[in-house]
């Protein structure tokens, strides 16, 4: 008796477990992170050996083409070659996430990968992380179509190729992981922290392994002083001002660009050009910068005050140039770079001010101003914060970091809310994160909420007629079609027509159509709910009626709307 | 401009109970000062643009133009359509013809069509609303050029068969013209209301002079306000 219960119950819990995908997407989710970790490590190298080989040419005139040429190249192959949208990664990826269900295409996962290698090879002022994050995502959402994953764990998938990629090239995982879930998914739940952490872990063992002492960025130590933290307020203050400026000058040169008359593939060569002469004088722009991010944290970068300050100004504009004129590649890498340099000039500044103040060092605030920029334009303190406290290895830098990210990120918040990498989503209204209301509006159809069975009444029906139907409804709202064709002509409220319903002399004499309302506004089925509740609310009505193909289909009503949308959101937002 | 707890509750259109739930709970973020709440218009505009709620600006001329016609009585209607006395003929269409000619403020290119819809209307269903009265009226409104509507009203030299609902002849046409729907049902409704009063229906019938006409409506209208 008791052998069979046993089994039953084994039966059902293997029930479960097969019907239940956590398992396989942990399981994927250490995959995914070895691909993204394996992109990485790959770009990675391919832009080292791209340096130390073209490291000469830059020198000559005639270098001033060769980020023209790589850009030009790049757009050509991802316009062209794979007819790929132009764009840096990261707001692809969340647009997926949040409007497509994490679908990304196959060849986005090496496509980027080449086209930043063109763009950032060539000398183009642009980062890496985001084209590895792309790739990491697109495989991640490509593994989760080949097992049949369901929507939620495709999403999961994508953050781990994202985590993977983020934790590989800066040898953190936390950081990965952090940047996938406060940028990427915008959901920390236990069900997708366990595959993006795993996943991040295993992105930076991969690393580790293949790349060994050659890390980008090796751990550093400070001891710092009350003086330190009270000298960070002033790389808040740089801080906001670079990254708002770098901002808007970003989207004014791709505004600009997208302006003028030149096809899309000879875009990139302009700003290319334009990085090239910038590069003739200060090679430092060019590229990824990774080797003096590294100097600059080490205290080892030997250039002056001035000419921190006049490299920063010229990687503001190398990077506005490379990425606005449609170049390939992301945000971070420059932001790394400009950070650094705002916090090198900073320290500087502060050590020829007041020579005698003991600051903890040059690549202390070098990281401060890296804090500083991730936070501000990217609106990724916690990002920015993890990063830093993952470089350093320890807890020494957290205070005057605390301080620099969250101030850059709230004074940036009142001058540009929405980070840069999702302005152009809450623009288009397509930045939806979970349990929102504008995730809920946007995953109800109208189809799904549309009420049928009213009546229609031919417009050529006499009002005596009309009465006598009205006898035998509940119905108030009765849809007025063209008698023959059917084709909606328009709504009567039986609240607003009562001064003629109770004058029995007018029953002879009014039409239906005379009494119905034709400005009444029609929703038809594709229609967006956030729309279709904001046109109720001009109209001040609580109904309209859906038309398609001028048929009436039914009538969309706030009462039903307000009932789907609460059992919506408890479905969304219960784990 | 700082907004106190009403005057956003009315830009928002929520209650003023909930807007003032939302500064307790933080969730908006208002300031206090002597007791009272305040928050600045940018900022207001701002926190509804960031939570995706509308902001109205409160206003109250809207809607005085069409009101403003819509409120005044038959009376100007009938004044503007003017009174015939003694139209001659034996059925709707000879009737209607001498009665449109006739008819001011119509363009002659106007007169066919609406003679045209007039009998049109009369093919779905008779106008005549008994008691020897008719209401003729077209049923859609396009291409009359009348900026304002109009009641013409004849009285026929002798009854006409009207296949009017208690089958009585009709005498009195009572002929009403407008440009837009909302404007033609509000009079229609008007003047049903009047000839429901059988005084003012007998002293119809007996073809009073225009003056005593408009007088006996204005006092009507008087009343009835």
């Amino acid at each position: 008796m008791t052998r069979p219960r046993l089994l039953n119950s084994i039966m059902r819990k293997w029930a479960i477990m097969r019907a239940d995908n956590r398992l396989t997407v942990i399981v994927m989710a250490a995959v995914v992170g070895l691909c993204s970790g394996l992109a990485a490590v790959a770009l990675g190298r391919a832009l080292h050996f791209a340096a130390a080989t073209l490291a000469d040419v830059h020198h000559y005139w005639w270098g001033v083409a060769l980020p023209a040429v790589g850009a030009s190249l790049s757009a050509i192959f991802l316009n062209f070659l794979l007819r790929e949208q132009a764009g840096h990664g990261v707001p692809e990826v969340v647009y997926a996430v949040s409007k497509q269900g994490g679908r990304l295409r196959f060849r986005t996962s090496f496509s980027r990968l080449i086209s930043s290698f063109l763009t950032i090879g060539s000398g183009g002022s642009a980062g890496p992380e985001a084209p590895v994050v792309i790739s990491g995502a697109a495989l991640g959402s490509n593994i989760a179509r080949w097992l049949r994953l369901k929507e939620r764990q495709r999403v999961i998938l994508v953050g781990c190729g994202a985590a993977g990629a983020i934790a590989a090239i800066f040898n953190a995982p936390l950081t990965g992981l952090v940047f996938t879930v406060e940028v990427i998914l915008g959901e920390w739940r236990a069900f997708n922290i366990i595959p993006i952490a795993i996943s991040a872990v295993a992105g930076t063992e991969l690393s580790r392994l293949l790349r060994g002492d050659e890390l980008v960025f090796q751990h550093q130590q400070f001891r710092l002083h009350p003086v330190d933290i009270a000298a960070s307020f002033g790389v808040v203050v740089l801080a906001t001002i670079v990254s708002v400026l770098l901002g808007r000058l970003l989207n004014g040169m791709a505004r600009f660009a997208h302006g003028t008359p030149l096809p899309r593939w000879l875009r990139p060569a302009v700003g290319g050009g334009a990085v090239g002469l910038i590069g003739i004088y200060w090679p430092v722009v060019l590229g990824e910068g990774y080797g003096y991010i590294q100097q600059m944290i080490q205290g080892a970068f030997d250039q002056g005050l001035g000419l921190a300050a006049l490299l920063m100004v010229g990687k503001v504009l190398a990077t506005s140039l490379t990425i606005g004129w449609g170049g390939s590649g992301g945000i971070f890498a420059p932001c790394l770079m400009i950070g650094s340099l705002l916090g090198v000039f900073y320290f500087r500044l502060l050590t020829w001010v007041v020579p005698a103040a003991a600051l903890a060092g040059e690549g202390c605030f070098a990281l401060l101003g890296i804090a500083g920029l991730i936070s501000g334009l990217l609106q990724a303190p916690l990002t920015a914060i993890f990063l830093v406290v993952e470089i350093t290895g320890g807890h020494d830098v957290i205070l005057p970091l605390i301080v620099v990210s969250t101030l850059t990120s709230t004074f940036c918040f009142y001058i540009e809310p929405g980070s840069y990498y999702l302005r152009e989503l809450i623009e288009k209204g397509q930045y939806l994160r979970p349990g929102t209301d504008a995730r809920v509006l946007s995953d109800l159809t109208v189809a799904e909420l549309v009420e049928s069975g009213y009546r229609c009444v031919p417009a050529d029906m006499l009002l005596r007629d009309f009465v006598s139907i009205l006898e035998h409804s509940r119905s108030y709202l009765f849809p007025v079609h063209e008698p023959g064709t059917s084709r909606y002509k328009g709504m009567i409220f039986v609240d607003r027509i009562r001064p003629y319903l109770f004058d029995r002399q007018m029953h002879s004499v009014l039409f239906v159509d005379q009494l119905m309302e034709t400005e009444v506004p029609t929703v038809t089925a594709g229609d967006e709910l956030a729309d279709v509740l904001n046109l109720m609310e001009r109209e001040n009505l609580s109904a309209l009626p859906v038309v398609e193909n001028e048929r009436f289909v039914g009538m969309l009503s706030k009462a039903v709307l307000l009932d789907h949308y609460r059992k919506e959101l408890i479905v969304q937002t219960s784990a | 401009m700082a907004l106190n707890l009403k005057e956003v509750a009315e830009r928002l259109n929520m209650p003023v109970e909930t807007v003032q739930r939302w500064v307790r709970q933080g969730k908006i973020p208002m300031y206090q000062n002597r007791g009272d709440y305040y928050i600045r218009h940018e900022m207001l505009t701002r926190w509804a643009e960031e939570h995706q709620l509308k902001v109205t600006i409160p206003n109250s001329s809207a809607g005085q133009t069409v009101q403003q016609t819509m409120g005044e009585g038959i009376l100007p209607a009938m004044r503007r359509g003017g009174f015939l006395y003694h139209l001659a003929g034996d059925s709707k269409e000879i009737l209607f013809k001498s009665a449109v000619d006739l008819t001011p403020n119509l363009e002659s290119a106007e007169r066919q069509q609406v003679y045209e819809k007039l009998l049109e209307r009369e093919h779905l269903a008779s106008t005549g609303i008994g008691h020897g009265i008719a209401i003729p009226h077209p049923r859609s409104h396009p291409g009359i050029g009348l900026r304002l509507p109009q009641i013409t009203t004849c009285f026929l030299e002798h009854p006409v068969p009207f296949e009017a609902i208690d089958h009585k002849p009709v005498s009195v046409l009572m002929i009403l013209l407008s440009d837009s729907t909302k404007q033609h049902l509000s009079l229609l409704s008007k003047l049903s209301f009047y000839l429901r009063d059988r005084s003012f229906r007998d002293f119809l019938l007996g073809a009073p002079p225009a003056k005593t006409l408009l007088e006996t409506v204005a006092r009507m209208e008087a009343q009835a306000k």
